[in-house]
């Protein structure tokens, strides 16, 4: 016996460190009794997400120091001078010092807006109800990015809705500048495309929260504003900081927003990244100013990190819950759903307006629009295109994804802590870092960028998300249903295929969703890495560059009621999942009664 | 991985491993030498002693293994169901050695302590499982099942979904789901953990009686002694990963052979002091009392401890007639538990006893017995308990490796 084990064995322990022990010990002194533990479960997927990301990325790193010369990269040439750009010529710095700004802004404003909105979800509407105002709220956002996004453009702008509308109300006489593109713009657009990112970071740290606390700290003599400053917002900081810095990642990252709706003030920093691998084909500089840019928004987040302090534990989650009435909460509520469905009321509106400008007063009812777009042979070969890619896409992503998650969800040790790093990495970054890297990889590999790049490139942004969702399920299940099964004489494979697979399908279905509409809505590492292969996105990206028509907003009222449809589908099939289930309905249609089936 | 090591169940190694195996005919479950060592945080052993842990169960026996959380009781049954391999020892079921086996290929069946129905299933298809598993034809199942749960009381339940049962008729599902496998051995992993008192006390009832009815032998861990006492025909007391004591509940709380054991069972108060030896007799003193006790044959050597049972000490208020008493003190608390009282009197600064009265007794007229009232003490020499003074906690003896404190 070593000196250092007395050591912890004479250490008390206070009650809870004792059964928070006795559980941990418990379930990691299980013996692996169905082999699915082994390593090489996780090994596709993470030698996919090693190789399809860290290859790339490393290419990118070797070009960032290597010199531009016309436009060709000039090989074997170790230099500085890209990174001394940056600081030598103000506009570089200059940039990122405001875009750092403006998103700083977007972000806290974003974080601001929406958590008395999930503190109202959290803490104030029933549980049962709950699941209503989640599904209102992140409703909006089943629809594609470029369309919420194309919905703000037709509000602002000289001639937007905004505008001439307040000018036929004989409200205002000449265009107001805060209505135009620009920052303000931008960051309105961004606090509304964000919304769900912070409201659900805030959500879930708000709902740990057992509402006894507050009721404690009003016993104790606590005002309503006390409670929030001393007690809700030091235990959701954590949940907050989170909503905050995936907002901030998001927004660094997007290039749609900024030359759409951000107008000439609005450039940001990441304009200048993609406009380097574009006409202007400097390459080394465009790597030097990503890894810039990723450098300082790490550290930016990591000073933040620290400032925030601590995670505090936020409690164990509790279904407790104190009626509350909320009135002026409620109505917060009701304005803020607003927000989020007048844009896309806008959009569909204007589909069935006769008239070929968006904008007011409606003329007519049409269905005109509509029949342009089923008549527009480039979108309908784009959004074939774009479903060849989910196709291919989308099973590969699921298929590494499970067999990973089955591995991850029972294993323990560093190959377990290694896969779930490798494969969280895509998630952290700036998805244009990706599309970059794989063109500067592609090329360097000699390889042509066309359909198969873009179905490689969907695969590593969907496999890390779906296998994280299939995780999670798989985690959450009781590792004894495992050990009931052996023991009632299944074997390893009929465990698997009875007891493992029956529940995690919610988990595969949902992944299969989420991933489906990130395959079908992703603007831009597709337009990095496409050749001249023409997905949905990118079609309707060309098309609000080149002209916003009324045909856009049939497409997006189409969009929109598929991504309705497709969510109350997977609603249905998950929570009526027990119901819809083959085995009840065999019994439902054969079933005497009072004879017991299996 | 260790080199295994198989004590022949024949092997004399230990005399005390004879002693255990003290069941007539043929055991269903016989344990021997068993070990199993935790490395790391919270490192623990089972069996931490030269002989590993050994254990024999009769057939159609309720053995109730009992001890504090961490003692390793549900570490012997997953040892014993397949899910946990020992590092040494056998367990032998039928007559036939399972230590290789995996839970699928043991004639064992486990009532886990969150009972681990399939959610996605009926009741009916989960207590089906099993029966599906060894081949056996749909309509062959039908019959079995129902006639499982009607045996739990839960006739007509096939159908439910598993959510829709309360926790007690969860707990019946989970045991029909096991006994309609008939397996030699049900292991029952503290299944009324989560049940409320009266529940608890029904759920014992039953287990007793579906024992009787399917002639199963059962192997149930709890932590519970008072529901070890109330349903086992026969009990082992554990403590750091060894079984300390073994036998009939009331063999064991007649003749507890620790301290420990006699605390555990709350027997009554343990007097741990020192030891005087005069001739057969031995006093047992603190500093606040002394105790006098005869030594049989069977009193084990090295330090001793008084037990003077709960049931066996007199008290009256000082002033009465004062023969007999052994010593005196001041009531600190009195407890009712509808037919007895139970009366902690402290005696000098730190000792308290325990005396359980019936409510008659103590509701004698004339008799003020209450919180602050002086008393003296009798007892009869010859009901003094003496046991080894042990704690038995594995560090006690230097070999393996010590537990964790867990309190």
């Amino acid at each position: 016996m070593t000196p250092r084990r007395m050591g912890v064995v004479r250490r008390r322990l206070t009650g809870t460190e004792a059964i928070s022990r006795v559980k941990r010990s418990l379930t990691s002194r299980r013996a692996d009794l169905t082999g699915f533990a082994h390593p090489v479960f996780s090994l596709p997927a993470v030698v996919y997400v090693f190789i399809g990301f860290g290859a790339p990325v490393g290419i990118l790193v070797v070009y960032s120091f290597w010199p531009t010369v016309g436009a060709q990269v000039l090989i074997n040439h170790w230099t500085l001078s890209n990174y001394a750009l940056f600081f030598t010529d103000s506009i570089y710095w200059q940039t990122l010092l405001t875009s750092f700004l403006i998103t700083t802004i977007a972000a806290t404003l974003s974080v601001a807006t929406s958590f008395p909105f999930a503190f109202f979800v959290a803490m104030r509407v029933p549980p049962r109800r709950r699941a209503l105002w989640i599904v209102a709220a992140i409703l909006p956002f089943s629809v594609s990015y470029l369309i919420r996004v194309f919905a703000w453009l037709t509000l602002f702008g000289q001639a937007g809705i905004l505008n001439t509308t307040l000018i036929d109300l004989n409200i205002i006489r000449t265009p107001l500048g805060i209505f135009n593109y620009g920052v303000p713009a931008m960051i309105i657009t961004f606090v509304y495309l964000l919304f769900p990112l912070s409201f659900l970071a805030s959500y879930v740290a708000i709902e740990r929260l057992d509402p006894s606390i507050l009721t404690a700290a009003g016993d104790l003599g606590a005002r309503p504003w006390q409670n929030l400053g001393r007690i809700i917002v030091p235990l959701a900081k954590t949940g907050l900081f989170a909503g905050f810095a995936l907002c901030f990642i998001s927004m660094m990252g997007d290039y749609v927003t900024p030359s759409f709706v951000g107008g000439s003030s609005g450039t940001l920093f990441i304009s200048f990244i993609v406009t380097k691998f574009g006409f202007s084909a400097q390459w080394g500089l465009g790597s030097a100013l990503a890894f810039i840019l990723l450098a300082a928004m790490l550290g930016l987040l990591f000073l933040l990190r620290k400032a925030v302090g601590p995670v505090g534990s936020a409690g164990e989650y509790s279904r407790h819950y104190v009626p509350h009435k909320a009135r002026s909460l409620r109505a917060y509520a009701a304005v803020l759903l607003a927000f989020l469905y007048v844009p896309i009321f806008i959009v569909v509106l204007f589909a069935f307006n006769s008239s070929g400008l968006i904008g007011f007063p409606i003329s007519g009812f049409t269905l005109h629009w509509f029949e342009t777009v089923f008549n527009d042979p480039l979108l309908l070969s784009a959004l074939y295109t774009s479903l060849d890619v989910v196709v291919w896409a989308l099973p590969f992503s699921l298929a590494l994804g499970v067999l990973a998650a089955v591995y991850l969800a029972r294993a323990r040790g560093r190959w377990r802590a290694f896969s779930i790093g490798t494969l969280a990495v895509p998630l952290c970054l700036p998805p244009v870092m990706l599309g970059l890297g794989i063109i500067v990889g592609l090329y360097a590999l000699g390889v042509t960028r066309g359909f198969w790049t873009i179905v490689a490139a969907h695969v590593l942004l969907i496999l890390p998300t779906a296998t994280f969702i299939i995780l999670v399920r798989l985690e959450g299940l009781d590792t004894n249903l495992e050990h009931a099964a052996l023991d009632l004489g299944a074997r390893p494979r009929q465990v698997l295929l009875r007891v493992i697979a029956p529940q995690a399908v919610p988990g595969i279905l949902a992944a299969a969703l989420i991933g489906f509409a990130v395959s079908i809505d992703e603007f831009l590492v597709t337009y990095l890495v496409t050749g001249t292969t023409v997905t949905l996105p990118l079609y309707i990206y060309s098309s609000v560059r080149y002209a916003m028509s009324p045909e856009l907003n049939a497409l997006s009222s189409i969009m929109l009621t598929a991504s309705f449809v497709l969510c109350g589908i997977a609603a249905l099939i998950l929570w009526g999942w027990g119901n819809l289930r083959w085995t009840s309905w065999r019994r439902v249609l054969a079933a005497p009664r009072g004879t017991i089936t299996d | 991985m260790s080199a295994k090591r198989i004590v022949p169940p024949e092997g004399g190694s230990a005399e005390d491993v004879a002693a255990r195996l003290t069941v007539p005919g043929e055991p269903v479950l016989r344990c021997v030498g068993l070990r199993k060592t935790y490395r790391g945080e919270g490192a623990f052993t089972l069996g931490p002693g030269d002989d590993g842990l050994s254990l024999d169960v009769g057939r159609g026996e309720l053995f109730a293994l009992v001890g504090p959380s961490g003692c390793g009781k549900t570490t012997t049954l997953g040892i014993v169901g397949g899910f946990i391999r020992p590092d040494a020892g056998a367990v032998i079921i039928e007559g036939t050695d399972m230590t290789q086996r995996p839970p699928y290929a043991r004639p064992t069946n486990t009532v886990f302590q969150s009972y681990a129905l399939f959610p996605h299933m009926s009741v009916g298809a989960n207590v089906a499982f099993g029966l599906a598993m060894e081949g056996m034809e749909r309509r062959n199942r039908r019959a079995r099942v129902e006639e499982a749960l009607e045996l739990v009381g839960l006739a007509g339940f096939g159908r439910r979904r598993v959510s829709e049962l309360s926790g007690g008729q969860q707990q019946r599902a989970a045991i029909a789901r096991a006994l309609v496998k008939e397996p030699a051995l049900l292991l029952l992993d503290e299944p009324m953990g989560s049940l409320d008192a009266q529940l608890r006390k029904q759920m014992q009832n039953e287990l007793v009686r579906l024992k009787t009815s399917t002639q199963t032998t059962f192997v149930h861990v709890t932590h519970d002694q008072e529901e070890a006492c109330a349903i086992a025909d026969r009990m082992g007391v554990m403590k750091a990963g060894r079984l300390v004591q073994v036998g009939t509940p009331i063999t064991l709380y007649r003749n507890p052979a620790t301290s420990y054991v006699a605390g555990f069972l709350d027997v009554g108060t343990v007097i741990r002091g020192r030891n005087d030896r005069h001739g057969s007799l031995v006093d047992v003193s603190t500093e606040d009392i002394a105790v006098r006790a005869e030594i049989q044959s069977s009193t084990p050597a090295g330090p001793l401890a008084a037990v003077i049972p709960a049931g066996k000490l007199r008290i009256r208020p000082i002033g009465d007639a004062q023969d007999g008493m052994q010593a005196s003190g001041t009531i600190s608390r009195v407890v009712f538990t509808g037919a007895n009282v139970v009366t902690y009197v402290r005696v000098g600064t730190k000792l308290e006893l325990k005396a359980v009265l019936s409510a008659d007794q103590f509701g004698n007229p004339g008799t003020a017995l209450g919180a602050g009232v002086s008393v003296a003490l009798a007892w009869d020499p010859k009901d003094v308990l003496i046991v080894a003074d042990r704690d038995d906690d594995a560090a006690q003896d230097g070999s393996g490796e010590a537990p964790l404190d867990w309190h």
